[in-house]
């Protein structure tokens, strides 16, 4: 009798094969196998239309990357971004949730509101704030914080200032993204049993004590996911860049990717772009596995 | 009591007002600058009261479309999107549903593999991939923008948990009525998992619609580029016109606007269920 | 119609536990079988097995004389009716019940005869345009039980289908599947863990447990007859109480039982004293069904004191939980039950005496079989 199983057993596989396949396919031509070659490339001397033969070259782009001032920036302000970008994104996600989630009329509208920049291309973004950084005391902000302050802010030019490019773009993207964050925890606040609050007050605890002991721990999960996320876009920072400063001014804003495009396309040096998105990509691991081992950890706990 | 709950209501609402300006300013700035003569566009953007334009007209967004190809930006967008959603949203459910309900040899690992696709980002791969496509001649067609993104290793994710979490007896049941495979995820699983379908539609449509660097890498000519490299050349474009590319971009982001809030709550709940998954 | 014939049917799953072993059974054309037993004891998946939807490890399925074991549920012409009734929810009632045709490329017009007589038979007419999601309990299970119906087909499956109504609902239902089965004659197999539904619908009981088949039978062959301690426990509401004792040759050519301290003389007809013999002196277990216990001595009654450690009201009769005296101290779900008519009070004494008929015992031998009954049985 073991035939007519293994008869339905290879019917069922053969059809599985043809529902995965297409995917399948797809993906190891155009993620997979991308990616060994980036890994491979990287260890070579590859450059598009040079005529020296192609050479295994060892970790030596590395060295060469890991002693460019230019990518050495690039690091540095991906790091910067993330260190901006990670903590005011989150918590104004959270704030914005937490006002929309109150039990008030037109909160649909609010919601809405706050996610639209989400639907907004980033390149449009960009193209959009530059006149919001716009120099001159006639700049939309500077004209803002010159009411502000009451006339003494100095106008300047943000995106050309070493020390402003980066908060500059940094402010972008919080616009653009922060109503993606807000959603998901939004969607996470609406998930937390009604009855803990009830317990909580029946237990005596006041509005910021319900906050502390019950919505951060219950919200624990969906902020770690909000802040992976934003790491991970805050290392893949492009966009802004691209449009807004082209890196500049003296590498004050430029990335890693910004730096791999560039090689590849700027100067046709294939294999020195692959090893920078080796790196990137490194990078991008090591906070995913961070994050997990944080989820994981929680899950004993409980 | 109550006096102090009214002081609450009005701080959130006061809250909300400023952060909703916030929101709205530059979006505004930018309508409301499609409307002006370019030299009146920066030095009135926030001049108190002068946000609206003194006088309102359609030249810039004459200028657009007697300047760029705007129209063809604007259909290679939504050709290469809708290619990419549709042939996404066929290709990554069935092999969802293979991984997540049919049984065979070699499934588990390979659903292992296909997990760890998902953390690489197209950012990661763009150079090889770009070496890739050049060997095969693809460069500067819509195919090197639609084929390398159907296949998506979170959408197959999306709809792997999606599929887990419909009941069995559905299909069970569809068996026994004398459906085979093909009918059953048609007529049966496909129907029934409106929602995730919905989450993966609109997640990808929002990052083709975006997406700014692949095309920049491939495509040179106007017949095939979309338009965030419209927005990029145009605002590259000697001379600089800021009220033409407000007009541009008026109308690059209104389509995806008009979608938005159409299904708005398809929007909201699929990027909540992302979290959820996460 | 059709019969359907299971032939030493084995599963076994993956990681090497059987689900159901050696499983021999033939259900007649247009009988009603029953499966019971509790979660676990592997009547779904024989259900499953005979639908298609599971592969048999070993043995055959026959239905009409004909083997099955490679045949898709639809070539096996089975209809099932799910636990969670499984209606699609994207499809109105109507489609429903058409899905199952359209499967058969049934012709249009038969089609709606066919789901226009169903329709009737079930009272589902008021309701074809709705979605299931907009129905009741009760209508959801006729629905399931008409997309079961509608292709006319040769078995009929049922798993656990009352198991998601309410207990009003459940006596209503139960009732109308046996009318419709009985009308149809539908050969029909019907799973449930509920020995009340067991006892109520089935032409036949089969009681499984760990995946072996434990008796099949009547209903009054299973309640009268119960071939071991398995069934005797599982069948009856409560079941059967079964005692540790002991079985005494009182030397005067008749047998004795000790329970707990008190000797019983047992008078035994020829045949039974004959099997119960070769057991004097040896430990074996007494059976004693609830009902057997009355407050009042009858005919060649004998006494039989016991704590009475609780009691439970219920209108028309009491529950009365007892202890045996001297078997210290007892677990609560090892006290044994006596179902008493009417009102009982807890008495102040210790001990109450209760009066049992000695032709009311029932005896298993260390391995659980009933000692009367062995040796006679077709198993």
């Amino acid at each position: 009798m073991t035939s007519a199983g293994h008869q339905t057993v290879n019917r069922d596989a053969r059809l599985a094969w043809l529902f995965a396949s297409p995917a399948l396919l797809g993906l190891s031509c155009f993620v997979l196998l991308p990616f060994v070659l980036s890994v491979i490339l990287s260890f070579t001397n590859l450059r598009l239309g040079s005529p020296l033969p192609l050479e295994f070259m060892g970790f030596s782009q590395y060295q060469r990357i890991f002693s460019d001032q230019a990518f050495l920036a690039a690091l540095r302000n991906n790091s910067l971004f993330a260190l901006i970008v990670v903590p005011l994104q989150t918590a104004l996600a959270l704030l914005l949730a937490l006002l929309v989630n109150q039990p008030l009329r037109g909160m649909v509208i609010f919601r809405s509101l706050f996610f639209m920049p989400v639907v907004f291309p980033l390149s449009l973004v960009a193209v959009v704030w530059i006149i919001v950084f716009a120099p001159g005391p006639q700049g939309l902000l500077n004209q803002v914080l010159e009411t502000i302050t009451l006339g003494a802010w100095q106008a300047r030019d943000f995106l050309h200032d070493p020390v402003w490019a980066l908060p500059a773009i940094s402010l972008t993207s919080i616009w653009q993204g922060v109503g993606f964050q807000m959603v998901i925890l939004l969607a996470a606040l609406q998930g937390i049993a009604h009855e803990l609050y009830e317990a909580a007050r029946v237990d005596g605890a006041n509005r910021w004590q319900q906050f502390v002991c019950i919505t951060l721990p219950q919200l624990r999960n969906a902020i770690i996911f909000v802040v992976l996320v934003t790491t991970i876009l805050a290392f893949r920072l492009f966009d802004q860049v691209q449009i807004m400063t082209q890196g500049g001014p003296n590498y004050a804003t430029t990335t890693v990717m910004y730096e791999a495009v560039n090689s590849a396309f700027g100067s046709q040096q294939v294999a020195r772009a692959a090893a920078m998105t080796v790196v990137f990509f490194t990078v991008v691991l090591l906070i995913t596995l961070l994050q997990r081992a944080v989820a994981r950890h929680e899950r004993v706990i409980e | 009591m109550i006096f102090k709950r009214r002081v609450g209501t009005l701080s959130v609402y006061l809250l909300l007002a400023a952060f909703a300006f916030a929101f709205l300013v530059p979006v505004a700035m930018m309508l409301f600058g499609s409307f002006k003569p370019d030299d009146q566009v920066l030095v009135q953007a926030a001049r108190s009261g002068s946000l609206l334009p003194a006088e309102f007209g359609w030249f810039n967004y004459r200028d657009v479309f007697a300047r760029v190809p705007f129209t063809r930006y604007l259909f290679n967008s939504a050709f290469i999107s809708v290619c990419i959603v549709a042939g996404g949203l066929l290709v990554n459910s069935l092999a969802a549903y293979a991984f997540a309900r049919l049984q065979w040899p070699g499934r588990d690992w390979l659903l292992l593999v296909v997990i760890a696709l998902m953390i690489i980002p197209l950012e990661a791969i763009a150079v090889p991939l770009f070496y890739e496509v050049t060997l095969l001649g693809w460069r500067d067609t819509y195919w090197v923008q639609i084929i390398p993104f159907i296949a998506n290793a979170f959408s197959i994710y999306l709809f792997y948990t999606f599929f887990l979490g419909l009941p069995r007896e559905l299909e069970e049941a569809a068996r026994i009525d004398g459906a085979g495979p093909w009918r059953i995820f048609f007529r049966i699983v496909a129907p029934n998992a409106k929602p995730v379908f919905a989450t993966v539609a609109i997640l990808s449509f929002l990052t083709q619609w975006g997406a700014l660097l692949w095309p920049l890498m491939v495509t040179h000519s106007e017949a095939v580029r979309p338009l965030p490299l419209g927005i990029a050349t145009f605002y590259s474009l000697p001379p600089l016109q800021w009220g033409d590319i407000f007009a541009f971009g008026v109308m690059m982001v209104t389509p995806v606007l008009l979608i938005f809030v159409l299904f708005q709550r398809w929007f909201v709940q699929g990027v909540a269920t992302t979290g959820v998954k996460g | 119609m059709a019969s359907v014939e299971l032939r030493n049917i084995s599963k076994r799953f993956e990681n090497g536990t059987w689900a159901v072993k050696d499983i021999a059974l033939t259900i007649e054309d247009g009988e009603l079988v029953v499966l019971v037993g509790s979660s676990g004891c592997g009547k779904s998946t024989l259900l499953r097995l005979l639908a298609g939807l599971e592969n048999a490890s070993e043995g055959e399925i026959l239905i009409d004389g004909k083997k099955v074991n490679q045949q898709t549920p639809q070539q096996r012409n089975v209809a099932m009716v799910f636990q969670n009734y499984a209606l699609y929810p994207h499809m109105t009632v109507r489609g429903n019940l058409e899905f199952p045709l359209h499967m058969s490329h049934t012709a249009k017009d038969q089609i709606k005869a066919r789901v226009g007589e169903i329709a009737d038979m079930l009272q589902l007419s008021e309701i074809m345009d709705r979605r299931p999601g907009q129905l009741s309990g009760g209508q959801r299970q006729r629905v399931a039980m008409g997309r079961a119906l509608v292709r006319d087909p040769s078995v009929f499956l049922l798993d656990e289908p009352l198991s998601n109504l309410d207990a009003s609902l459940r006596a209503q239902i139960r009732a109308e599947i046996s009318r419709i089965q009985k009308r149809l004659k539908t050969t029909s197999l019907y799973v449930t863990h509920d020995q009340v539904e067991a006892m109520t619908l089935g032409d036949r009981v089969v009681v499984l447990d760990h995946g072996e088949l434990q008796q099949i039978g009547t209903p009054q062959e299973l309640y009268q007859h119960p071939k071991n301690s398995f069934v005797a426990k599982f069948i009856g509401s409560p079941g059967m109480n079964i005692l540790p004792s002991e079985l005494i040759d009182r030397g005067d050519g008749r047998l004795g039982v000790n329970l707990g301290g008190q000797q019983i003389s047992l008078v035994l007809e020829r045949q039974a004293y004959e099997k119960l013999v070769p057991y004097s002196g040896q430990d074996v277990y007494t059976g004693i069904r609830p009902e057997a216990f009355a407050c009042a001595p009858r005919q060649a009654s004998f006494e039989l004191k016991a704590n009475v450690e609780a009691v439970e009201f219920i209108g028309h009769e009491t529950l009365a939980y007892l202890s045996l005296p001297g078997a210290g101290q007892v677990h609560t779900d090892q006290l044994s039950i006596a179902r008493l008519p009417g009102q009982f009070n807890k008495p102040n004494a210790d001990a109450a005496v209760f009066y049992i008929k000695p032709e009311a015992l029932y005896f298993f031998n260390q391995a659980g079989r009933n000692i009367l009954i062995e040796g006679t049985g077709d198993r």
